[in-house]
């Protein structure tokens, strides 16, 4: 909650989409609260979409500039998101190896960084000088699209 | 092995779609930038997954236990491949529990054997099946989830923990056998009797040379024998009362394995009625096979709702022997074996009634109507005392935190100087 509070208070916005900005933050933070204490899922996941889509208010009506905090933001995002579903695991007063809880910690502690890495490495590539022509744009485009369906291809294969 | 997907694997690819395409509409690299994480972890969480073929073994220390006394168990999980994150379960039966370490938390490396000892203590008397092993593991990104149910059931008998006692309630007549109780009537013994005179055919080692000097005529010493006699703990399964975790019948099998215990240890024979909505004997027998039989049967015995109406017709008649002693446990809850007990005592047998209390059980209630019917309650169970004691029962009151040796002393006190009544 900590963290999620932290990233809900950073985008510096200021002008007439600010009162949505603290509105979506406000929510995406109720909606977190109330799964932490319930233990649900989706209103954990609705949360972490609020949060996400208060980030991109900021650029709908934000400065040009890449924002070069980006992927401190994607590695406090994820850690969120890491800490939220670990709280909704369903929890036993088991006994257990200290070893298993600090690799657990060690394992979203290198989650973290290789999502700013991650983040890092996407913001460097935007911002490389490719062109602008109109199939560079549709290559970004169907590249996306076919990264989520081999995604979701796992997923479903999975579940 | 069930295998399932976590929440948060449906959730992370939702969030990276929503975040690539916001940044695609928006034509923000921060929104990609942001999403893309949660693709690469779910992706790389995936595909690491592997199923952990997992196995698990079970040791029982013992597959006897005292009431009361603790049984080492030994769970021993294996995987083939290495599970991050596995909680395991012991599955225990009420009346059985452990401060050991279940459940567990543990990691496993890939053919890791890993085994943890857990003291069970046995709680309460029973017959229990102890085994039922759940696993779920976890892999390292926390993606899929597998469970798997391991039935390694091996049977655990826990005996009731009886109380010493020092002396028995005697029958009025003892059989035909050899044992060690006097009896009442004369014959070859050890326990002097009387001075009679010598009749021709008794043996000359007999002769009580004193009292012939005396009287000038030969007379010869009598003698009681030691005789066995037969016992039948009569259980009353129908109904019980019962608060939390304790209960008159826990008792009443405690009890009746203690009295089981000694009066085979004077060589009687004993048998054992259970008699509920479920009926069950045991014919009378000597010796320790006996014991073990009769605490194995009355570690089944246990209360079967039942509204048929049942006598003492339904108990089969060798398992009530002509001249045994009928030594009923009950907490006189049950019309059914109330009406039974005061049957067999028309019949001619020799009846005690240990009733086992029900009153550490029962609350009197708050209002004042509650507290009214619990003293109608109470003046009923007085009646049915008052009954059997008519037709010449001693019934004695005893309550589970008191001695079972005060019960049978109060009983032998009744016994002592109440006149028998014979059919």
């Amino acid at each position: 909650m900590v963290t999620a509070a932290a990233l809900g208070a950073y985008p510096p916005l200021e002008g007439t989409l600010r009162p949505l900005s603290l509105v979506l933050g406000g929510l995406a933070l109720a909606f977190l609260a109330a799964g932490l204490a319930g233990r649900w899922t989706a209103p954990v996941a609705t949360g972490l979409t609020l949060l996400g889509a208060q980030y991109a208010v900021l650029f709908s009506a934000g400065p040009e500039a890449v924002d070069e905090w980006t992927p401190f933001y994607a590695a406090g995002f994820l850690l969120s998101a890491e800490l939220s579903f670990w709280s909704t695991e369903p929890r036993v007063p088991a006994w257990s190896d200290l070893e298993v809880v600090l690799r657990r910690v060690g394992t979203v502690l290198a989650a973290c960084l290789g999502a700013a890495g991650i983040a890092a490495v996407v913001i460097i590539a935007a911002g490389a000088s490719l062109g602008d022509s109109l199939v560079a744009e549709a290559v970004g485009l169907g590249s996306a699209v076919t990264a989520l369906a081999i995604l979701a291809g796992l997923v479903r294969r999975l579940r | 092995m069930k295998r399932a997907a976590a929440p948060k694997l449906r959730v992370y690819p939702a969030l990276a779609a929503v975040g690539v395409l916001a940044g695609l509409a928006l034509g923000r690299p921060e929104l990609v930038a942001l999403a893309a994480p949660f693709a690469v972890l779910a992706a790389v969480g995936v595909s690491l997954a592997q199923e952990p073929e997992l196995r698990a073994r079970l040791v029982l220390g013992a597959e006897r236990q005292v009431e009361g006394e603790e049984v080492l168990v030994e769970v021993e999980v294996f995987a083939s491949r290495s599970v991050e994150r596995l909680t395991g379960l012991l599955a225990l039966p009420a009346g059985l529990r452990t401060d050991g370490p279940n459940p567990f938390f543990i990691r496993l490396a890939a053919g890791e054997r890993r085994s943890l000892e857990l003291p069970l203590e046995c709680e309460r008397w029973g017959a229990y099946g102890v085994g039922r092993v759940l696993l779920r593991a976890q892999d390292a990104l926390g993606f899929l989830v597998s469970e798997a149910t391991f039935d390694l059931q091996q049977p655990l008998k826990v005996y009731p923990s009886g109380e010493s006692l020092r002396s028995l309630l005697r029958p009025l007549e003892t059989q035909v056998f050899a044992g060690n109780q006097v009896a009442r009537v004369r014959a070859d013994g050890i326990e002097f009797a009387d001075l009679r005179p010598f009749v021709p055919g008794d043996r000359v080692r007999r002769v009580n040379w004193r009292a012939t000097a005396r009287r000038g005529v030969p007379w010869v010493n009598e003698s009681h024998p030691e005789r066995n006699s037969d016992v039948v703990l009569f259980l009353d399964t129908f109904a019980e009362a019962r608060l939390g975790a304790a209960g008159s019948l826990d008792a009443s099998v405690r009890a009746a394995a203690a009295l089981a215990e000694l009066y085979l240890r004077e060589k009687d024979r004993v048998g054992l009625v259970s008699f509920g909505g479920v009926l069950n004997w045991l014919t009378v027998s000597s010796g320790p096979v006996q014991l073990y039989r009769i605490v194995d049967s009355l570690l089944d015995a246990e209360i079967w709702l039942s509204y048929v109406w049942k006598d003492i017709d339904v108990i089969p008649t060798r398992t009530l022997p002509p001249r045994a002693l009928v030594l009923a446990l009950t907490p006189l809850l049950d019309d059914r074996a109330i009406g039974a007990l005061a049957d067999l005592r028309t019949r001619g047998f020799d009846l005690a009634i240990i009733e086992v209390s029900p009153m550490p059980y029962v609350e009197p209630g708050k209002t004042e109507s509650e507290r009214l019917a619990f003293r109608v309650w109470q003046l009923r169970r007085e009646a049915i005392r008052s009954r059997y004691r008519s037709l010449g029962v001693p019934v004695v009151e005893w309550q589970d935190d008191v001695p079972l040796e005060a019960a049978i002393e109060e009983v032998r006190r009744y016994r002592r100087h109440a006149r028998t009544v014979r059919a």
